[in-house]
């Protein structure tokens, strides 16, 4: 298949955590200034490149475009000066970005103001491109999917963002991950970009977003076999107990379901089959 | 009692729920009842074969133990666990002591390994493992003592045998060095030996390998035929007929002699069906008969096996809805492989099916019991049952479901997306402002905001700070990917060996060490193994003052080193690249090291 046929999708989740953003010394303004220039990049690359954006706010993500319209206000001006498709995708973000901080009480009453709903913006990400992708009946569609993220993961939606993992894996979406801000724990991310054949970057410096948005992830999916990009290597597998949520290096396996537990159960929870364990010492006997 | 009897165990045991007194003596073991009957009512002798069951402990309600002897049972109900403990002693000094040599009656699940190793697995080279094995094995359960010594030692064997990598640090730590006692070797290694018996444990099925004769061509351009006695007894299972030809020929008064029935057999035509160099063949009566005798075999068992035309199940309800159309014969035409009464050619692919079905029948237990159903159907004229067909569900009472219903108490812990805490909150928050503070101001922030893309969004400095920052990004992954890893073609020997073998030692103190950490009964092993870790902290230490010349010196293979020898630049290297090796092993060393410093 021709490079040339190729379209490329890509659907750009945006962390919208206001309490992490203002805790960071770098606004939320412009980042999105930053974000929007790189949006406008992805699409000048080719004619039929097109862009998904999804924000993940706190307890809810929503899209921010392409949304249907509604026939409330569209600004019918055309400028000149400028590429219609910019436009139009710059308006709308903005536009639904002031409409998302709108509404207040929903992520103030939200009792985990921590993180923010990644599992949920994965998830509603890889149905959008799964209908794309059936749509788009020539099969010329490559889509991937580039996370910018600042509030760390919730180990309360572990078993959900592995889930969406798993299925990227399997329709072969790579998940980049750009971390402006933030500890790289828990490690939930770094997994995503390593099993889908992605890049996780951690800045040091915010200000730079945009260069290192286009170095690292503007090449598409042809491209990046060629170049030599940045990005880190080591990962760490740490995972998430089923039973209280807590992240652990060591714990066990229940053998018929895979799901991981931090103690020794007598019955596994997901799968309801009994578990003896036959060989674990512990205290230098065998139980 | 006799004269030499003496009472070696008395204790208060209930036999069919009366309380008795129970006694066990040099020569036997007998039970009284209370009521003061003299004679005892169970009389067991120690010399007679018997056999000796427990109730496990967490299993059973209360403690019970039964002898069975000459087919009857006798149980016992006690009154502790700990008397049964003293019971199974008593009993296995006394029958180890007595000359009969009964069956010594605990017997742990250790013995089973010394029948099977017999018959161990063997490749399918064309000796295969005898039919079925010996029969359903009796399983007595666990005397509660964990393998006996001697077998232990003969798994340990095996696995020695088998396991290259073992038996190799086997012999160099326990054998050459002297770091650890074989006891200790194998305390670490319980699972190899759990996993190994297990695996000795299991059944072999019958050997899967149609029986061929494969002639072997020796030097000279001779060919030898290896006719094994397991070969024949698998032709014979296979070819029933070959038997019967076997059994009227050859023999005492018979024609033809073993070796000559062979010779015959190789050379017929039946053994070389499948090969086509007809050159060797060879027309042979006796086989020719054999051979069609088989397929009228084949072909009858076919028939037996649909139920013939004979055997068709006539039922005696008639369906009145039946119009023309149920009385067509809609037969699909059987497979050319699959027609019978075709003559000689039978295909290597209805001969492959049939030897398959074999096995398959042998192994399985379920079509034993389906075939077994089938004979006993055939043979009694069961009334067929009428009620399904003129039942009507709508008649009947409605029946309560079956329904099972699933607990869920963990499903909401599963799928939850999150855990009320109310510790949590207190942490992102600002010591000045509450989350609804900015969640507000965000909204004012935003409202009428838009921003001016045209400037310029990002400073000189902060570009080409990010962008050096992503070449050494890359350097490093290109570094490591390309040039870090080291070229060990021309590592010299000495070291390799001093290298390999630290890291041995180290690995099993290591081991040892924590698997002695916290345990109360260790202490003593612990502190052994802490002086062991110093001693190979300090070995590692040794090798960088390696030297070539005085590894000629000391080994005894000085002409070889003349020959490998490197130059004095590359033995540096390789002394670095060896420290680089054992870095990770010195690490964990000083860890346990210090660990064990602070416990103590």
């Amino acid at each position: 298949m021709k490079v040339d046929e190729d379209a490329n999708l890509l659907v750009l989740i945006i962390d919208t955590n206001p309490i992490v953003w203002r805790k960071s010394n770098f606004s939320l303004k412009e980042a999105l200034r930053h974000i929007l220039v790189f949006i406008n990049a992805h699409l000048a690359l080719k004619h039929d490149n097109d862009v998904a954006i999804i924000a993940s706010h706190v307890g809810v993500s929503k899209f921010l475009y392409p949304i249907p319209m509604t026939h409330e206000n569209s600004d019918k001006t055309i400028f000149p000066n400028m590429y219609q498709k910019f436009r139009v995708i710059d308006e709308k973000v903005i536009a639904n970005m002031s409409a998302l901080f709108e509404d207040v009480d929903t992520p103030n009453n939200y009792p985990d103001k921590a993180s923010s709903m990644m599992a949920g913006a994965l998830s509603m990400a890889l149905c959008y491109i799964n209908r794309i992708t059936k749509a788009d009946e020539i099969g010329h569609v490559k889509s991937r999917i580039l996370i910018i993220s600042v509030s760390p993961d919730s180990p309360y939606q572990y078993i959900s963002i592995m889930n969406c993992i798993f299925s990227a894996q399997k329709l072969c979406i790579p998940i980049d991950v750009c971390k402006v801000y933030g500890s790289d724990t828990p490690v939930f991310l770094q997994q995503a970009s390593h099993i889908t054949g992605g890049k996780y970057l951690k800045l040091e410096m915010p200000q730079g977003l945009l260069q290192f948005l286009m170095i690292a992830f503007l090449p598409d999916r042809y491209n990046k076999k060629y170049l030599c990009l940045p990005g880190e290597e080591r990962v760490d597998f740490g995972a998430a107990c089923f039973c209280h949520k807590k992240i652990i290096d060591v714990g066990y396996v229940c053998s018929v379901c895979l799901s991981i537990f931090c103690r020794p159960l007598d019955e596994c929870s997901t799968c309801r089959t009994r578990l003896t364990l036959t060989s674990v010492r512990q205290n230098g006997r065998v139980i | 009692m006799e004269v030499n009897e003496q009472k070696r165990f008395e204790t208060s045991a209930s036999y069919l729920k009366k309380p008795g007194r129970l006694t066990i003596t040099s020569k036997r073991l007998y039970w009284s009842p209370n009521n003061g009957e003299k004679q005892p009512i169970v009389n067991i002798l120690h010399s007679a074969p018997s056999k000796f069951f427990v109730g496990k402990e967490k299993v059973a309600q209360e403690p019970k133990f039964k002898i069975s002897t000459g087919g009857s049972d006798y149980t016992f109900s006690l009154s502790g666990w700990d008397r049964i403990q003293k019971i199974q002693e008593e009993l296995t000094t006394v029958k180890g002591r007595s000359a009969a040599p009964s069956p010594v009656a605990p017997r742990s699940a250790a013995a089973s390994p010394a029948h099977q190793r017999s018959s161990a697995p063997s490749p399918a080279s064309g000796s295969s493992s005898p039919a079925l094995r010996n029969g359903p094995q009796k399983v007595t359960n666990k005397t509660g003592a964990s393998l006996r010594n001697s077998d232990k030692h003969k798994l340990c064997m095996q696995l020695l045998l088998r396991d290259k990598n073992l038996s190799e640090q086997h012999r160099t730590l326990v054998l050459k060095e002297r770091c650890v006692t074989e006891d200790e070797f194998w305390e670490l290694r319980q699972d190899l030996l759990r996993d190994h018996e297990l695996q000795m444990k299991q059944k072999k099925g019958r050997s899967s390998v149609i029986p061929n004769i494969r002639p072997i061509t020796e030097e000279g351009g001779e060919t030898k035929i290896n006719i094994t006695p397991q070969l024949v007894q698998e032709i014979f299972d296979e070819y029933p007929r070959v038997k019967i030809a076997y059994e009227q020929n050859v023999g005492d008064n018979k024609p033809l002699g073993h070796k000559e029935f062979w010779k015959r057999y190789v050379q017929s035509r039946f053994n070389d069906r499948n090969r086509t160099n007809g050159s060797s063949v060879v027309n042979d009566d006796l086989f020719e008969k054999c051979w069609l005798e088989t397929e009228e075999d084949i072909n009858q068992e076919k028939e037996h096996r649909d139920h013939g035309r004979k055997r068709i199940k006539i039922s005696n309800l008639r369906d009145l809805s039946a119009t023309k159309e149920d009385h067509m014969e809609i037969e699909l035409e059987k497979d050319i492989t699959m027609r019978s009464g075709h003559g000689k050619i039978l295909s290597l692919i209805r001969r492959s099916n049939r030897h398959g079905e074999k096995i398959l029948e042998a192994s399985s237990s379920k079509t034993r019991i389906s075939k077994e159903k089938a004979k006993q159907n055939n043979q009694e004229h069961q009334n067929e049952d009428y009620m399904p067909y003129i039942t009507i569900d709508d008649l009947n009472d409605e029946k309560p479901e079956n329904a099972i219903r699933l607990e869920i108490h963990d499903q909401r812990e599963y799928f939850a997306s999150q855990k009320l805490e109310q510790g949590r909150d207190v942490e992102m928050t600002d010591s000045q402002n509450s989350p609804i503070d900015i969640l507000n101001e965000f909204k004012t922030d935003f409202v009428d905001w838009k921003p001016n893309l045209t400037v310029s969004l990002i400073s000189d400095k902060y570009a080409r700070k990010a962008t050096k920052k992503c070449n050494e990004l890359i350097k490093t992954k290109q570094h490591y990917a390309r040039e870090a890893i080291p070229n060990l073609e021309n590592f010299p020997s000495p070291i390799e060996k001093e290298v390999h073998l630290l890291h041995l030692l180290g690995n099993e103190y290591l081991r040892h060490f924590w698997a002695s950490w916290n345990s109360k009964d260790k202490t003593e092993k612990n502190k052994k193994m802490i002086e062991k870790l110093r001693g190979a902290l300090t070995r590692i230490n040794k090798i960088k003052k390696m030297s070539q010349d005085e590894e000629a010196l000391d080994s005894s293979q000085s002409s070889q080193n003349t020959d490998t020898r490197v130059n004095e630049l590359e033995w540096s290297k390789a002394i670095t690249l060896a420290e680089q090796m054992l870095k990770p092993l010195r690490d964990a060393i000083e860890i346990a090291l210090t660990r064990g410093r602070s416990h103590n």
